[in-house]
């Protein structure tokens, strides 16, 4: 009933953060037997998870990044086990549809992270930077459990699912907190510090992994929340970040500096599927977007030069500009086609027009980091990155030849 | 066979290319030989075939908002001309450039991947299709703009690509708009079943005026030009303005005159006139001449009568015949006298008579003078522009000629001044298969004017 036999899989994790004591090089493998496990189990929904096809591919996504972030960067003792917290946390986000578990599962997260980037960090800025992160969490978390008290005052569960619409001021209130913790702008500043002190493969990490659990895990909970009251506060701050994202990559300095804010104009891209009925091109986007993010990221650390090496850089970030044919731009071409179709007329103008904006800005923005990474300097690569990057960029323009089929 | 031609005249040039990259050096020149005459029997094949409807090839590609898309290719009225055309300007360009260009493999290659992609646009049944292929070919010509020609080439790939992609998404939003929205029966054979609704209309008008270019959407033209490679401003301006102007002629669904258009049409015409006859640059004049000769496919377009229509198909060819060829011929003079302006070129042809005949029979294709395809062309414009909006209007496309006579006449001046001061090298650098390329486009331009007839026989029933 509750879905607890379920969560066999994250005895995996358990048993990586055990044998991390002796051999901190076999986390990897744990996580990744932790993904594929998930991703073995029957599509199922219980009173605390639900586990959909869509959500067996994000964590494999999970897996799989993290285990190549352990592989490019591997991480001391403390920071190991907060990052397999922040694995099992989102693993289960990602799949809850209970306010008060998926609250739980966000401090769970919180906590976990606060600690990573201490821990992970060689920084000196790393206190700051941890800091502000859990100051701007806390705020989050009130909001949010402001917003399960109003809705619990009101006469609302906070479970079932699909989940029942609450009131104005609790949906307003946990939309409130949503968007400070997934780092829409203005509420972004806590996330850019940590990914300043973060190494690279970390700091793609948590532009791919926290914000999409997070967001999917809203996209799991909306069709009744759409129902009852739309969530007009996150569609402001979706085309906020869709525009101010684009606008600081483009004064940005450095190439990673430039994907960082890249990466929230992506997360406003989501404000186009908030309503009943699109959530499943959300999720292909986000899929799509994480995986080619986190290739990309890995790409500009140490680009690879050459004919062939720069193909495949041009195919990694076209992918993220949404350019035919690599994925994707079907995927975006899907969020758009979702907004048509299911957003309210003055959202629609307000939203399609921001993101109609953003993807010119975008097209600037990567086309200038593709420019800077073609006058910079070759750098060694050795082999394993090279097929890592070319089997990703050849993997997203083989299913994009399939249009939306490839997925 | 049907399948396989319509597929392998977009295919084939993309793995031509992507082979190319392959080849010694000493081959490639054999491998375009053989492509050329490939493609070219490819095309006479599906005309041969066609008959009325014309051949094609269906396939259910994948679903959207319920809708299926279909990879879908066809030949019709409308493309004939422009696939003969892609494969024609495609190879003139690759001959003209294969014994100076450099890192000539990579050359090749993405030229192969511009003319395989331009071929997708045209031969397009399904309108995402024709977004996906209409896309796709910015890529190959925005590698080429950045890889070969002036020193401002990097500066100006960059701005073709930001305005190219900056109108595809608003042809995309407005196609979406138009599937969601609408009434378009899907984006397959329902799409031209109804005409656009006013705000999709407006998107993708607005989308693919980028590329046409109109003004004041044309500013990347300019600078695209000047700066890349001859061989790149062939292709450019007889092969990629072309997929702008066909895309809102074949796909953008008039219903009746359409005023909007015309106007601008007609001021995109007087503006690019304007700044043609100020320029001392050669190649920005012939530039600035691409975008008033595109305008007439506006006003064609928005005059919504068939010899409108049929007009501004015919110009999209004819255009293309002679504006690469006026490239070619500009880049033959630069790369002998080291310099593109009129200051410095006085008295040119005064000098050299031997460059007389092509210069005048260039400039007259250009001015649109009877006897050269563009006349043609420009006479359906007009003759369609006073039947569907009215003889006043026709005053537009009509001021085309005087307009661009003005500037021709004025450079021609220049060039056969009589003066001592003889420009450039005293002996003459021989480049033949330049000046083959150009007296080719010359002959094509003229049989294309003094009997149309074949020619227009493609065309028939497209403004119908």
């Amino acid at each position: 009933m509750w879905g607890l036999d379920q969560l066999w899989p994250e005895l995996f994790l358990l048993g990586g953060a055990a044998l991390a004591l002796w051999k901190r090089s076999s986390v990897p493998l744990f996580v990744l037997l932790y993904g594929l496990s998930v991703a073995a189990q029957p599509v199922t929904a219980s009173r605390l998870f639900v586990l959909s096809p869509e959500a067996k591919f994000f964590l494999l996504l999970v897996a799989i990044s993290t285990a190549l972030a352990w592989l490019v960067h591997p991480l001391p003792l403390t920071a190991a086990w907060a990052s397999l917290l922040q694995v099992g946390a989102y693993g289960l986000l990602v799949r809850s549809t209970h306010l008060a578990f998926t609250w739980g599962l966000m401090e769970s997260a919180a906590l976990a992270g606060y600690f990573f980037v201490i821990a992970a960090s060689e920084s000196p800025q790393r206190w700051a930077a941890a800091l502000r992160y859990f100051i701007w969490n806390v705020l989050g978390t009130g909001l949010l459990f402001l917003g399960l008290a109003v809705r619990l005052v009101e006469g609302h569960t906070l479970g079932g699912y699909p989940l029942a619409a609450g009131g104005p001021l609790a949906d307003a209130l946990l939309s409130w907190g949503w968007a400070v913790k997934v780092g829409f702008i203005p509420w972004h500043f806590w996330l850019i510090g940590v990914y300043r002190v973060l190494p690279l493969a970390w700091a793609a990490w948590y532009a791919v992994v926290p914000k999409g659990a997070l967001l999917l895990n809203f996209l799991v909970l909306l069709p009744s929340l759409g129902e009852g009251v739309q969530p007009g506060f996150l569609y402001v701050l979706a085309g906020v970040s869709l525009l101010g994202g684009y606008a600081a990559a483009w004064r940005a300095q450095g190439l990673p500096e430039m994907l960082f804010w890249a990466s929230f104009s992506q997360v406003g891209y989501m404000g186009l599927i908030l309503a009943p009925g699109a959530q499943e091109n959300g999720w292909n986007f986000w899929l799509v977007y994480g995986a080619a993010s986190f290739l990309s990221f890995l790409y500009v650390e140490r680009p690879w030069r050459g004919r062939l090496g720069d193909a495949v850089g041009l195919l990694l970030l076209s992918n993220l500009a949404g350019l035919p044919p690599v994925l994707g731009f079907w995927v975006k071409l899907a969020l758009f086609e979702s907004a048509f179709r299911y957003l309210g007329v003055w959202v629609k103008v307000f939203l399609i027009g921001a993101a109609l904006l953003a993807t010119i800005a975008g097209f600037a923005v990567y086309g200038r980091l593709l420019w800077r990474l073609w006058q910079a300097p070759p750098t060694e690569v050795v082999l394993g990155r090279r097929l890592l990057y070319a089997f990703g960029a050849g993997g997203l323009l083989v299913l994009g030849l399939g249009g939306l089929r490839g997925l | 066979m049907a399948a396989f031609a319509l597929n392998s005249l977009w295919l084939g040039p993309v793995l031509a290319g992507l082979v190319a990259l392959f080849l010694p050096r000493r081959m490639l020149l054999g491998w375009l030989t053989l492509q050329g005459f490939a493609q070219a029997l490819l095309w006479l094949y599906l005309c041969i075939e066609y008959r009325g409807l014309g051949p094609s090839y269906t396939l259910e590609w994948f679903r959207l908002g319920g809708q299926p898309v279909f990879y879908a290719l066809g030949i019709h009225p409308a493309n004939l001309l422009l696939v003969a055309l892609t494969i024609l300007i495609g190879h003139a360009a690759l001959f003209y450039a294969f014994l100076y260009v450099a890192r000539i493999r990579a050359f090749v290659a993405l030229v192969y991947m511009t003319i395989g992609f331009a071929q997708g646009v045209f031969l397009a049944k399904d309108v995402l299709l024709f977004f996906v292929f209409y896309e796709a070919s910015l890529v190959p010509a925005f590698l080429l703009i950045y890889g070969w020609g002036g020193l401002g080439r990097r500066a100006a790939a960059v701005k073709f690509a930001l305005f190219t992609l900056g109108g595809s998404v608003l042809l995309l939003i407005g196609l979406l708009w138009a599937f969601v929205e609408g009434g378009q029966g899907g984006f397959w054979e329902g799409w031209r079943a109804e005409p656009l609704a006013w705000g999709p209309w407006w998107l993708m008008t607005l989308g693919l005026a980028v590329k046409l270019p109109l003004v004041p959407l044309h500013s990347w033209l300019g600078e695209a030009h000047v700066e890349a490679d001859t061989a790149i401003s062939m292709l450019l301006a007889g092969i990629l303005l072309k997929l702008g102007g066909y895309g809102l002629l074949y796909w953008v669904w008039f219903q009746g005159y359409t005023l909007s258009l015309l106007v601008w049409g007609a001021l995109s015409l007087g503006y690019a006139a304007a700044v043609a006859t100020g320029q001392i640059d050669l190649k920005r004049m012939v530039a600035f001449t691409s975008i008033g000769h595109m305008a007439l496919v506006a006003i064609g377009a928005g005059a919504g009568s068939p010899q409108g229509t049929e007009g501004a198909y015919y110009q999209l060819f004819t255009h293309g015949l002679i504006s690469a060829g006026l490239f070619a011929w500009v880049g033959l003079i630069e790369k002998r006298y080291g310099s593109r302006s009129l200051r410095y070129l006085v008295g040119l042809l005064w000098a050299n008579p031997r460059m007389q005949g092509a210069t005048v029979l260039l400039f007259f294709g250009a001015i649109g003078v009877p006897g050269m395809a563009l006349f043609i062309s420009e006479m359906l414009i007009i003759w369609g522009t006073g039947e569907g909006a009215g003889w006043a209007w026709a005053l537009a496309p009509a001021a085309s000629l005087p307009l661009t006579g003005v500037y021709f006449l004025r450079a021609y001046r220049e060039l056969a001044k009589p003066t001592e001061a003889i420009p450039g090298p005293q002996e003459l650098l021989s480049l033949p298969a330049q000046e083959a390329v150009i007296w080719l486009l010359i002959g094509l331009s003229l049989l294309a004017g003094l009997y149309p007839k074949p020619f227009l026989a493609l065309l028939a029933y497209v403004g119908a």
